[in-house]
């Protein structure tokens, strides 16, 4: 499971260490190009705001063959 | 150096990672005392600039270099879970940078890299990677049993060069060796998988990542993985074939002390 945000709320995470040695990942988007939070990072964080966002069900990019 | 199974206290690799961790469970402290000692008798200690014990259930332990634990922290990012068992990304958007520099701390000329897995699934998942950013799949990455079964590979040449269904499962030890300028080895613990006649043309020097393919400069992310890892490391010279098997069985050993072998 994962939280759609916004550009706004994304960009207000840039850089935030939620546990130690950790920052969230804000480089994934998923298919319909959303930015996201993961679920693993909304329980480890404190910030309250994140863990009101409603949840659901990450569908991830169609990956072309990574090998050739 | 004298090993501390000969007497004394813990050796000296113990005991910093005590003084930098504050740990204290005399499991974990007595698995890598143990662990120490076979790397020093077996004359592995200098080449081996890296090791990621991922001992003591949290992401500050976690991150810790033990040959030294000032250099190559790790720095985490998205949803990865710590816990007794070793790092495990979500497979979304949880991955590892190193600060490791593939032509400086595992030179062309021989080398070696690996991982111990514990989740054996097929996943298209890159759990060490540095690649060129150029397109040109050339670079150094490990991507065991993806889902088309294949183990890709390669250490300064090219992805696809001697990829085939090496592998019945994606657990344990996993190695990549550069042993010399034309000739790349892959290991599953103590056993040799393959043996590649590929030339090192790849002066690829970026970051390695761990669970992600490793060149995120250009915004791509791919290749995550999803697998549980409990040790990693990265060795400035190639194993033989013989110290392979010494090594494979430390490791092994380690993971049996701390009661997550697989």
């Amino acid at each position: 499971m994962i939280a759609i945000i916004t550009q706004e709320q994304r960009d207000s995470l840039l850089g935030v260490e939620f546990i130690p040695q950790t920052f969230f990942n804000l480089n994934v988007k998923d298919i319909n190009d959303n930015y996201f939070i993961d679920e693993v990072e909304i329980n480890q964080c404190n910030i309250q705001w994140i863990k009101d966002l409603p949840l659901t069900v990450y569908q991830p990019k169609i990956q072309v063959n990574p090998f050739l | 150096m004298i090993p501390s199974s000969y007497g004394g206290n813990y050796s000296p690799l113990t005991t910093t990672w005590i003084n930098a961790t504050g740990e204290s469970n005399p499991t974990i402290l007595n698995a890598l005392n143990t662990f120490e000692d076979g790397l020093i008798l077996n004359s592995f200690v200098s080449r081996l600039p890296v090791i990621y014990p991922f001992v003591g259930g949290n992401s500050t332990k976690h991150a810790l270099n033990f040959m030294n634990t000032a250099n190559f922290q790790l720095t985490f990012y998205g949803g990865i879970t710590h816990n007794a068992n070793g790092y495990t990304p979500n497979g979304i958007n949880g991955f590892a940078r190193t600060g490791i520099l593939p032509l400086t701390s595992t030179p062309k000329a021989g080398n070696s890299f690996g991982f111990y897995s514990r989740t054996n699934v097929n996943i298209d998942g890159a759990d060490i990677s540095s690649m060129d950013n150029t397109g040109s799949f050339t670079g150094n990455e490990i991507v065991i049993k993806a889902q088309d079964n294949n183990t890709y590979w390669n250490n300064f040449d090219y992805i696809v060069t001697g990829y085939v269904n090496y592998l019945t499962n994606s657990l344990g030890l996993i190695s990549n060796v550069r042993t010399n300028a034309s000739t790349r080895k892959l290991f599953q613990g103590s056993i040799l998988k393959a043996t590649i006649s590929s030339n090192n043309t790849s002066n690829n020097n970026h970051e390695y990542y761990l669970s992600v393919r490793g060149y995120n400069s250009g915004g791509a992310v791919s290749l995550l993985s999803s697998r549980n890892l409990s040790f990693v490391y990265f060795a400035n010279e190639a194993f033989t074939d013989a110290e392979m098997i010494t090594f494979s069985n430390l490791v092994q050993d380690l993971q049996t002390a701390l009661n997550r072998q697989v």
